[in-house]
């Protein structure tokens, strides 16, 4: 049996697994930048500016959306996996660095379908842009740019849930619960914060972390 | 005759009052394999190591001539497991996940398949998440035995089934044996289930084997005996003595292991005399070994 026939067998069962939420986020995120645009029509004079905001908002909101994505790609199999103790998935013939690989293979490929959605919906909301504004739409680059961070996020999951198993969850509260303590204890005690070189050494230029944090946005000069 | 399975020296602690030590098991080439043993005696623990899902901490483990856990995925590739629980992925149908099976197995039966499908009465449409204990068992021999595995493993494989089901599982197992000379290695606590179909026992209890030896000997090599005049300590005896029970005067009644009718001279020589041998059933014969294993461990404790 080839690897590939291996990788779309799970590839299937990965899409039977999580089609019907992929569905609804895909048309969610589609839909994203045009209700963003309409909903926001009352919010002021409608100029180059505000189709600036309002592009950064969609940008803004993309990112977290690929965040929620990405990690959902990475969780549910492992979820549907410890459903049965990961036993099927441990007496199957192949390595474990393989069943890996093949796990990372479909979360990447499942995650090209809410980037679609992202180009679809940016495509149509770069319609409602009048020209000789000075503005110009990006619609590849918030796709790309989503994907990213999509994949990053799933990257992030999936590394956290698979290399600590039942441990994660715990984990990740143990590391939200001491960033917590250590910011209000900056905050109450030393009136500064004491978490802000950690977050920015987390969104360094040489981290993957910084995908999320530069400049997401439809339009821009 | 080479072993399918060969365990040597292997020690695994699963929590802080269950370990495996010191386990040592053969399972030969061409054996059906009755793994007995009470319920937590260490089987399905024991079956994990074996298939590379636990890691021991010390020993040796080889299944089909690979080194688990390193060559595991190659010793998967000709075995045929069956859970004591359903470990299949619930939201695939029941032809989906034929398929899915099938995509990871070289040696994969379709014929077999579709034809073993047929005998179980399973619906190529139906969820996995709907089937019945019964059909989820038949799915999942259905899955182990269309690999054409050289060892099926089977985890308590007809716990909780009724006795059509049982017997349609039994039945599709015993046809594949016969026509492919596998190795199985089956997990029960079933004792007379097990005394139909194997030709070799192990019993496991409390994480340590208390017996190996083939089916034909552990069934005719424990006798009841009832004894008059018993020495009190027959340590030199060419038998094993098991347990002895006082018959409120009336002399002792002894189940022995390696009981020969010679044996009685010997015996007589220390003055006693044996008035009546019974052969014990399957279950007698288990119920002994592991009262009189719990009884060795009770001694070893020092006062």
């Amino acid at each position: 049996m080839s690897q590939m026939t291996r990788f779309g067998a799970l590839l299937g069962v990965q899409w039977k697994q999580q089609r019907k939420e992929l569905v609804v986020l895909t048309l969610l995120v589609a839909m994203l930048p045009s209700t963003i645009l309409w909903t926001a029509r009352n919010d002021g004079p409608i100029g180059p500016l505000w189709y600036q905001s309002i592009g950064q908002s969609i940008g803004a909101i993309g990112a977290v959306a690929a965040v929620l994505i990405g990690s959902l790609l990475a969780l549910r199999p492992f979820a549907f996996d410890a459903q049965t103790r990961h036993v099927y998935a441990m007496t199957l013939p192949v390595r474990r660095r393989d069943y890996s690989m093949f796990r990372i293979g479909t979360g990447v490929v499942l995650s090209l379908f809410p980037t679609a959605g992202v180009l679809v919906g940016a495509l149509v909301a770069v319609q409602a842009l009048p020209s000789g504004i000075g503005l110009r739409a990006f619609p590849g680059g918030l796709a790309a740019r989503f994907l990213l961070a999509t994949v990053t996020a799933f990257a992030g999951a999936f590394a956290l849930q698979y290399g600590l198993g039942k441990r994660a969850t715990r984990w990740a509260l143990v590391a939200v619960t001491t960033i917590a303590a250590t910011e209000l204890v900056g905050q109450l005690l030393l009136h500064t914060s004491l978490t802000t070189p950690f977050f920015q050494a987390l969104v360094s230029q040489w981290s993957p972390l910084r995908i999320f944090v530069t400049r997401w946005t439809l339009f821009d000069v | 005759m080479t072993a399918a399975i060969r365990l040597q020296g292997v020690d695994y602690r699963a929590s802080k009052e269950f370990a495996i030590r010191d386990l040592a098991l053969n399972v030969p080439r061409g054996a059906v394999y009755g793994f007995l043993g009470p319920n937590g005696s260490g089987k399905t623990t024991a079956i994990k190591l074996m298939l590379g899902m636990l890691e021991a901490e010390h020993g040796t483990i080889d299944v089909l001539g690979h080194d688990i856990p390193r060559s595991t995925h190659l010793a998967l590739a000709k075995v045929g497991y069956v859970p004591e629980r359903l470990h299949l992925w619930m939201h695939l149908t029941v032809e989906e996940a034929m398929r899915v099976h099938a995509s990871f197995y070289a040696t994969w039966d379709q014929a077999r398949a579709d034809a073993l499908r047929n005998q179980f009465g399973l619906r190529p449409s139906q969820p996995i998440f709907a089937l019945s204990k019964g059909e989820a068992g038949k799915l999942m021999m259905l899955l182990a035995l269309a690999t054409q595995p050289e060892l099926l493993v089977l985890d308590e494989p007809t716990d909780g089934l009724d006795p059509v089901v049982r017997r349609d599982v039994l039945e599709a197992l015993v046809e594949y044996v016969g026509d492919n000379q596998a190795t199985v290695l089956i997990s029960s606590h079933l004792v007379h289930e097990q005394e139909r179909i194997c030709d070799w026992v192990g019993v496991l209890d409390g994480g340590k084997l208390v017996a190996e030896m083939p089916m034909q000997e552990f069934r005719s090599g424990i006798k009841r005996i009832r004894v008059r005049g018993a020495p009190r300590a027959p340590d030199a005896a060419p038998f094993t003595l098991l347990s002895r029970d006082d018959q409120f005067g009336r002399g002792e009644t002894w189940v022995v292991r390696g009981w020969q009718d010679a044996h009685a001279g010997w015996l007589s020589q220390s003055g006693a005399s044996v008035s009546e041998v019974e052969s014990l059933d399957l279950e007698e014969s288990f119920v002994e070994l592991l009262r009189s294993g719990r009884s060795a461990q009770t001694l070893k404790v020092p006062a």
